[in-house]
């Protein structure tokens, strides 16, 4: 299927030193991608130049159809797509539920309480995200995105501080979105995880990326193996 | 597209958010006024300016201060239309307050 948005040939540096020098991330419609990549190797800022929140330095962005030099996520939002910050994404002035219904009035989305009662967050819509652990917030963040029914989600490093039944959880609701037709692009480090529920890796390293296909393909690349995975790959003899 | 307008709820919040710091602002600078002798419905209009610009800045560090950036932005609404939102109340509650003084004078 044809990518819903692509970031192609991205350049990014800041202060003189250069973070991107031409990377592309893309995103299909029912699949589920990961972007892998050391610490500090760009995979933030490539997401966040794909999301329209920072501009890049060279490259354009593709998405739904027209091709931007330079774009916001405001007019990216409005045209389908969600972009889950590596910081939490609701205000931490309202409650849950006025924060969802505020998603589904502007984009006559789907249902508040069904999209929480998915999520397991229904006892909390009366809260507010401070009064929560960091895992109900992640979950709360994943019941916006069911209301908000983005046509393509970029989420960055969604499983940071959470528990493993929470990172389950979370892993089944962005393959149950993908399923759907959503075009789903998720950064992490979460290995075992992320390979037993992606479509496709690409690897982000030195400026640059590799689209390296299917979890089965990727692991058996002997570079990403050895700069990334580690002993991970051995001790898993994938 | 360039942006969404918003929708009834959040221009609720949003120009009560504007209306607070409004509020606020303008209590200080009367209880400024006061403590210096001077009328606080007498502001000339560089003060007035300037007191709805302060509480528009207020207003929208308090947006910084939630993190509610990423949420604004993936709503479709751009920045400028959150400024919009905040300065409303203190222009309408000056205005109010100038034709006041001209009813009650």
């Amino acid at each position: 299927m044809k990518p819903i948005l692509i970031a192609e040939s991205v350049a990014k540096s800041f202060r003189g030193r250069r973070v991107l020098s031409s990377a592309t991330l893309r995103a299909v419609p029912g699949q589920l991608r990961v972007l892998f990549g050391r610490n500090g190797s760009g995979k933030s800022t490539l997401l966040k130049i794909a999301a329209g929140v920072i501009r890049a330095d060279g490259g354009a962005i593709h998405f739904h159809g027209r091709v931007y030099l330079s774009v916001r996520l405001p007019e990216l939002a409005s045209d389908g797509l969600l972009y889950l910050p590596d910081h939490d994404l609701l205000s931490t002035a309202f409650t849950i539920r006025r924060q969802l219904e505020m998603i589904r009035r502007q984009f006559d989305g789907g249902d508040v309480v069904d999209a929480a009662n998915q999520l397991g967050i229904v006892d909390h819509l009366d809260k507010r995200p401070l009064e929560l652990s960091g895992g109900e917030r992640r979950r709360a963040e994943l019941a916006a995105v069911l209301v908000r029914r983005p046509l393509c989600l970029l989420a960055d490093e969604p499983y940071r501080g959470i528990a493993p039944k929470d990172a389950e959880d979370l892993t089944r609701t962005f393959a149950n979105l993908a399923a759907e037709g959503v075009a789903v692009v998720i950064t992490g480090h979460e290995v075992p995880t992320l390979l037993g529920a992606a479509d496709h890796i690409s690897w982000c390293t030195s400026g640059t990326t590799y689209e390296l296909g299917p979890p089965a393909v990727a692991t058996q690349n002997p570079t990403f193996r050895r700069e990334y995975l580690g002993s991970w790959s051995h001790s898993r003899a994938v | 597209m360039n942006g969404l307008r918003p929708n009834r709820l959040f221009v609720r919040a949003y120009l009560s958010r504007g209306a607070r710091f409004w509020l606020a602002t303008r209590a200080l600078i009367t209880g400024v006024f006061i403590l210096a002798g001077t009328d606080p419905l007498q502001l000339s209009t560089a003060v007035v300016v300037e007191l709805i610009l302060l509480s528009v800045v207020l207003s929208f560090v308090d947006t910084y201060r939630h993190r509610e950036r990423a949420f604004i932005a993936n709503l479709g609404i751009r920045p400028f239309v959150v400024v919009v939102l905040f300065a409303t109340p203190a222009l309408v509650g000056e205005v109010a307050i100038w034709l006041g003084r001209g009813t009650f004078s």
